[in-house]
């Protein structure tokens, strides 16, 4: 299983974290893909996490950060799976919120695996703003939301708006309030593939 | 390849420079698919024999600045080379396609090769305030660290590249741009264009250049200026598009010279050789430039150019053969060179023809493509005896 993640602190991080040891308890191996100031790995918990090593770091703002830091994930993709572990054997990508469904998008795209969009919250929730930079990762999440094979959102109100805001269809979104109900909706997903 | 430019989207140099090397490695049986950005009217993918060209949407999505406009539209660049098969090596022109490039080649892992035509830190002469201007910076030093080689046009730019980005020497490959003369070689009545701008007595004095700073549309009126105070039989073209154009054409015309001038902004091909034609003179005055690409096509021409002495600028112009060189920024040095080959027609037709003889010898498409290729072989022998390649390894997961 692979998690990729812009954020390892703070909510995301910990649902980063959550879901991969529930994961873990039901016998998955996870890797998780996170941004750090170094490209190195390690196992805690049962759990491997890869430092993904930022390299442009003077940037204009979110979506620039986070687009530019393709080639770095880019990179820490390549070294895992043509060199360390057999691409065949993952069965499955799960992202956290737009920025790791951008970034999860290049190992879909890389391995062929299903890509499971993970939305604990979505631009409209976070700022009231119409300003062109939320108009922008509006316009991101929408598209990669679209790409995921399935959304699962983590809250009601971001179920609510996946499907009415960003017109997800109801039959590729799912809800998942906990880490154990992700776990659920993961091994679900992998028995129907 | 990947360029944000590609005809008939033209923002500079760099298209022209990516549809003529394109079509000489394709001629020479490189399969070549361009990757560029779309243009109203103009077909998604195009395919002549070996050359590929494909068009990713520019516009689908909102940008809040031009970064994270040109960080999108890379993101449909990788997504149209997802859809190729059998790439060998990718090559990327410019920081502008550098985020696909980077990205395509750890995921492919075959070799990237970057062409660089400027530098931030050159264009802003080192004056990198905004961040907007620090991004590009760093993107360009990114691409350039990422890259197997990089390529540049000019000695001066590679010597940009060692001190201002930090690339290794050995690293670099300097192989010119190319004018292709055929292309400019046109039958017109010399006369009939002369008469839409000058009259017979006069002599036409023409500037090629984005009316930006760097290129010096302003030490090209300053010396216009001075020359008129001396002499009046001197019609002054300037040609190109940009923010100087109207303080300069105000200053023309409190001067009392305005009748001597002429601001055509932006002209097509066809006018644009027309005129280099029609001129008496061809002046570069920039204060920074890459190449010089302009003064190739004067030269091919078969025109005498005056050059500031900058950049590959001062490498294109050979000083007293194919015409002169002043110290960039001096507009009354330029006067007077300026004088001295409209003073003598026999010496300024001499450099017109040495100058075009240069250019056919030293920067024809020919020879660029050719240089590219062994470039790629090169790239290529290295990579096959380098580990770095595509793997399946049966592994276990951790």
């Amino acid at each position: 299983m692979l998690a990729v993640t812009w954020h390892i602190d703070g909510v995301i991080g910990s649902l980063v974290r959550e879901d991969s040891e529930e994961l873990a308890s039901r016998g998955y191996d996870v890797v998780v893909l996170h941004p750090w100031h170094d490209d190195v790995s390690f196992k805690e918990d049962g759990i491997t996490y890869r430092h993904v090593a930022i390299t442009i770091k003077n940037n204009t703002n979110i979506v620039t950060s986070v687009i530019s830091a393709l080639g770095d994930f880019a990179r820490a993709m390549s070294e895992l799976f043509h060199e360390r572990y057999d691409p065949s054997q993952v069965e499955l990508v799960i992202s956290y919120e737009w920025t790791g469904a951008l970034l999860g998008s290049l190992a879909k795209r890389l391995l062929r695996k299903p890509l499971i969009a993970s939305i604990h919250s979505v631009e409209s929730m976070r700022t009231g703003e119409r300003s062109l930079l939320s108009l922008s990762v509006h316009g991101l999440e929408m598209r990669f939301l679209h790409f995921s094979d399935l959304v699962v959102a983590r809250s009601e109100e971001a179920y609510m708006r996946v499907l009415a805001e960003y017109r997800v269809p109801s039959d590729r979104a799912k809800i998942a309030l906990s880490s154990r109900d992700m776990a659920s909706i993961v091994m679900e997903v992998l028995e129907g593939s | 390849m990947m360029s944000w430019e590609y005809p008939p989207r033209i923002v500079g140099g760099l298209a022209r420079h990516v549809y003529w090397l394109s079509k000489a490695l394709a001629q020479r049986g490189v399969e070549v698919t361009v990757i560029t950005l779309d243009y109203p009217e103009t077909p998604r993918i195009e395919q002549e024999r070996n050359l590929k060209i494909v068009r990713v949407e520019s516009h689908d999505f909102t940008s809040s600045d031009f970064a994270s406009w040109v960080h999108q539209f890379n993101l449909n660049m990788i997504e149209a080379a997802f859809e190729e098969e059998d790439v060998s090596l990718i090559h990327v022109h410019d920081w502008l396609a550098a985020t696909a490039g980077v990205a395509l080649k750890h995921l492919l892992r075959k070799p990237l090769i970057a062409t660089i035509h400027s530098t931030e830190y050159g264009r802003r002469r080192g004056a990198l305030h905004e961040a907007l201007q620090r991004h590009i910076h760093e993107v360009e030093w990114w691409l350039a660290y990422e890259s197997w080689r990089v390529i540049v046009c000019s000695n001066y730019m590679k010597s940009e590249l060692t001190r201002f980005l930090g690339v290794p020497e050995d690293k670099i490959s300097v192989i010119p741009n190319g004018i292709n003369p055929f292309e400019v070689k046109l039958q017109l009545d010399v006369r009939k264009v002369r008469r839409r701008y000058a009259e017979d007595w006069e002599k036409i004095v023409l500037f090629v250049g984005r009316m930006v700073y760097e290129k010096g549309p302003h030490v090209f009126v300053d010396a216009a200026l001075s020359l008129l105070s001396r002499r009046q039989d001197v019609k002054f073209v300037l040609v190109g598009e940009g923010p100087m154009r109207k303080d300069l054409m105000d200053k023309v015309y409190r001067s009392g010279f305005w009748h001597k001038f002429y601001f055509t902004g932006f002209v097509e091909d066809i006018e644009l050789y027309e005129l280099y034609a029609a001129c008496d003179v061809a002046v570069f005055p920039s204060l920074y430039e890459p190449f010089g690409i302009v003064a190739l096509e004067a030269m091919a021409m078969e025109k005498p150019v005056v050059a500031s002495d900058v950049g590959g600028l001062s490498e294109v112009v050979v000083d007293g053969l194919s015409g002169l060189k002043v110290p960039p920024g001096d507009a009354q040095a330029l006067s007077y060179a300026i004088e001295r080959l409209i003073g003598d027609q026999s010496m300024a037709e001499e450099m017109g023809r040495n100058g075009a003889q240069r250019v056919r010898e030293l920067y024809s498409w020919d020879s660029v493509g050719e240089r590219t290729i062994r470039l790629y072989e090169r790239v290529l022998e290295e990579y096959s005896s380098n580990p770095w390649k595509p793997k399946k390894l049966t592994r276990e997961m951790p």
